[in-house]
């Protein structure tokens, strides 16, 4: 109770203590306590959040920026095979030259739009240099402040952030563009044969240029071993209170800043405390500002429509999936893609609920507390566990 | 009766010159004095300056004009009060000789017709025409009009500080914008900046005011602009400790008695540099700053250095019978830390007065407890 007459006091600690992560039990007792939950849960049942192809939102979405969710192997081959032009006994070369054809292109596309994409986003460097997540932190937090002081009903919107969610994650993507030197070289080399390389070591290729094969490889190797395994809510840890070897392991796993495993090798070996500790900062800013972005648009849009290669990108970043599981498969279909959009939500119901994005009282660092990395990931569910296809009927229940 | 003035005069005289020290005596070193010389662009040095200082000293008391050399303009004399400024503000001490000094030096300037003395003087009036005489209110006005029709750039700053002292946020505002169209790049510039970020760190347009005290940054030295420090620091705490850390080291630096508890939980929660934490609560203590203390007591616990929590805890409890305000916080403050508090309580920093009970936990403990961090 101290704490309450110290104001720079209560920036360090966080009232993060008395949260409950959703569980079946929970969602049972009516009315359940996370009012963010019940929103986000009308907005999906009303069918004003969608994932699909089609009028995907402009603001958010950046698909060119993303790999293929579905393989087109079988799509090739069934038109190969009912295209009476071709042989019947020049069939079976036809349809791997074809494949072959498409992924030729496919990486060609993907090259020039990662350039593309380097090249748009070249004025924001100057900008903001490598600290565009940091900064548009601070402004969500300036805008919260902002909001709370000038006491705004809670339904009307917070002002926005001077860049959209497109904007935000093409920025990150960019990075991308520096595997490209590297990727040429092997695709004049290799051509159709390149998709084999992909496969084996699909870290080489831009993000764009990836197969749902390669892609599952990566996500198998980025994934999150605490699934589970956590019985209560973490309680506040910053960068700096957090264990070396958990940093690093967080570090390792994370997708959202890729550092390489030289690099963790270095830092070890000079026992670099801030270097480490910076990078887990800003993946808690970028996760952070992601999320206000998406749930912004959801909360105060008539319409938000996600394409499956995002959500199966944010799935990915926020390491909500399990080793065994395809991303891809599951995006395209019906089921799995309400699985996924369904471990988004709790997620976010999770985090958000209560603060001033989703009409609380209290911003982001003062819920959990500064740069709180032990929710890094943190799914939300009991046990830190993740919901599956069983728990679909008590979540769509009205 | 004028006899009587005349002997009570002399003996006035008499007893200041008794009481002020020789010049020398109370003026800075020779190094210092060209130093800041140097950095206000002054174009004499301090053989050129000392003498009129000297002059100008010894006859302040009589009431006499001290003439002033050729060479000197009126604004070489604003310079001159502007060195013993800063070293009042360096060395954060006043010397009534001194000020005296400044003052008689900002006298002969307006006197000579020096515009920043003229305006410095009216404004002086201004901020408090009740203890003036009316006639003088007056006049101060028509000076001051006088020196806004002229676009003078100090009368423009003035302005805003006026307007800011008695609350109105949006004229002040008005005013120091027009001072900015004038000069932005100086060190008034940078105490302007630093304003209209306080004036917008209020209303809030937290964005605004952190360009306004980057810039206030950028342009003042460090004692000038510790409040635009310390206020950028409170706005980067939540998104960029790091950087909100350098700052408000920056402002310790200074003696700003609030960074020193902030300092000192920035390190314990989120940097978990307990020593480092403790030595800016120690910092806090002296002040007898109730949160330092607090935050003093967790380092101890956290450190094991329950001698020290103990000490602490007794001289928050001696605070408490001092200062009525403090007892409902430290009263919470044992019922939150009662396991704490408790084996704190079994410590003492004193020394054992008996010899035997000494013997014996020696040979039963032999660890001799090390405070410091070097475990010396």
């Amino acid at each position: 109770m101290i704490r309450f007459r110290f104001t720079h006091m209560v920036r360090y600690h966080s009232t993060s203590h008395f949260t409950l992560p959703l569980s079946t039990s929970s969602l049972k007792d009516s009315p359940h306590s996370n009012l963010l939950l019940d929103k986000l849960k009308d907005t999906y049942l009303n069918g004003k959040l969608v994932v699909g192809h089609e009028n995907a939102t402009e603001s958010l979405n950046s698909t060119s920026s993303l790999p293929m969710t579905q393989f087109p192997k079988n799509k090739i081959f069934v038109q190969v095979a009912q295209d009476d032009n071709v042989g019947s006994w020049r069939k079976p070369f036809v349809k791997w030259f074809r494949l072959g054809v498409y992924m030729v292109k496919y990486y060609k596309e993907g090259v020039k739009n990662t350039y593309r994409l380097a090249k748009d986003t070249r004025p924001l460097i100057k900008q903001y240099k490598d600290r565009l997540s940091t900064e548009l932190c601070k402004s969500v937090e300036f805008k919260e402040i902002e909001h709370r002081l000038k006491k705004r009903a809670g339904s009307e919107p917070i002002e926005l952030l001077p860049l959209n969610r497109r904007q935000f994650v093409e920025f990150h993507r960019r990075r991308e563009a520096r595997k490209i030197p590297v990727f040429f070289v092997l695709a004049l080399a290799f051509e159709e044969f390149t998709a084999v390389i992909c496969y084996l070591w699909p870290k080489v290729a831009p993000h764009n240029c990836l197969t749902p094969g390669a892609f599952a490889k990566i996500t198998r190797s980025h994934v999150n071993h605490e699934l589970g395994q956590i019985s209560e809510v973490p309680t506040y840890k910053s960068p700096y209170t957090l264990p070396t070897d958990q940093v690093f392991a967080k570090l390792k796993s994370s997708f959202v800043e890729q550092t390489p495993r030289w690099k963790l090798a270095l830092y070890q070996l000079v026992d670099n405390k801030v270097l480490p500790r910076e990078t887990l900062v800003r993946i808690h800013h970028y996760l952070f500002v992601d999320d206000w972005l998406l749930l912004q648009h959801i909360l105060h849009n008539e319409s938000t429509v996600l394409a499956p290669a995002e959500l199966v990108d944010c799935i990915m970043l926020r390491q909500l999936y399990r080793s065994e599981e395809d991303l891809n498969v599951m995006a395209n279909d019906p089921q799995g893609q309400r699985v996924l959009v369904w471990r988004l939500l709790i997620y976010w119901a999770f985090r958000f609920d209560k603060t001033i994005t989703s009409g609380g009282e209290s911003l982001f660092a003062e819920r959990w507390g500064v740069n709180n990395v032990s929710i890094l990931n943190y799914s939300g569910w009991e046990n830190g566990d993740l919901i599956g296809t069983r728990e679909l009927p008590i979540l769509e229940l009205r | 009766m004028l006899r009587f003035i005349r002997i009570a005069k002399c003996y006035s005289t008499a007893s200041l010159s008794r009481q002020r020290p020789q010049f020398h005596e109370v003026f800075p070193q020779k190094r210092t004095v060209n130093r800041i010389l140097f950095e206000l662009d002054s174009k004499h040095t301090f053989g050129k300056l000392y003498p009129v200082y000297d002059n100008i000293y010894q006859n302040m008391q009589k009431g006499i004009d001290t003439e002033i050399p050729k060479g000197i303009s009126p604004s070489d004399l604003m310079i001159m009060k502007k060195v013993l400024e800063k070293i009042r503000h360096r060395t954060k001490s006043i010397n009534p000789h001194l000020l005296a000094l400044e003052n008689a030096l900002l006298d002969r300037s307006a006197e000579l017709g020096n515009n920043d003395a003229i305006s410095l003087l009216a404004f002086d009036v201004l901020r408090d025409p009740g203890h003036n005489n009316p006639e003088d209110v007056d006049y101060g006005k028509k000076l001051i009009k006088e020196l806004y029709k002229k676009n003078h750039h100090l009368t423009m700053k003035l302005l805003g500080d006026l307007s800011l002292k008695s609350g109105n946020d949006t004229e002040a505002c008005k005013y120091y914008l027009k001072f900015l169209d004038l000069e932005d790049r100086t060190f008034l510039a940078g105490e302007v900046y630093g304003k209209l970020g306080q004036i917008n760190f209020r209303k809030p347009d937290l964005r605004k005011a952190e360009q306004f005290f980057l810039k206030a940054i950028k342009l003042s030295p460090l004692e000038y602009s510790v409040h635009s420090h310390f206020y950028l620091a409170q706005i980067y705490m939540n998104s960029d400790p790091l950087r909100a850390r350098v700052l408000m080291e920056n402002c310790a630096t200074q003696g700003f008695r609030e960074s020193f508890k902030t300092l000192g939980f920035l390190e314990m929660n989120y940097f978990e540099d307990f020593f480092k934490a403790q030595e800016w609560f120690r910092l806090g203590l002296e002040l007898f700053q109730i949160e330092c203390f607090i935050g003093f007591f967790d380092c101890c616990a956290k450190l094991k250095n329950w001698t020290g929590a103990n000490k602490c805890y007794e001289t928050m409890l001696k605070l408490q019978e001092v200062n009525a305000n403090y007892k409902e916080i430290i009263d919470k403050f044992v019922t939150n830390r009662q396991a704490e508090v408790k084996e704190a309580m079994k410590y003492s920093s004193k020394p054992l007065s008996d010899p035997k009970t000494f013997e014996s936990a020696a040979k039963k403990d032999p660890f001799v407890s090390k405070e410091n961090k070097w475990g010396l």
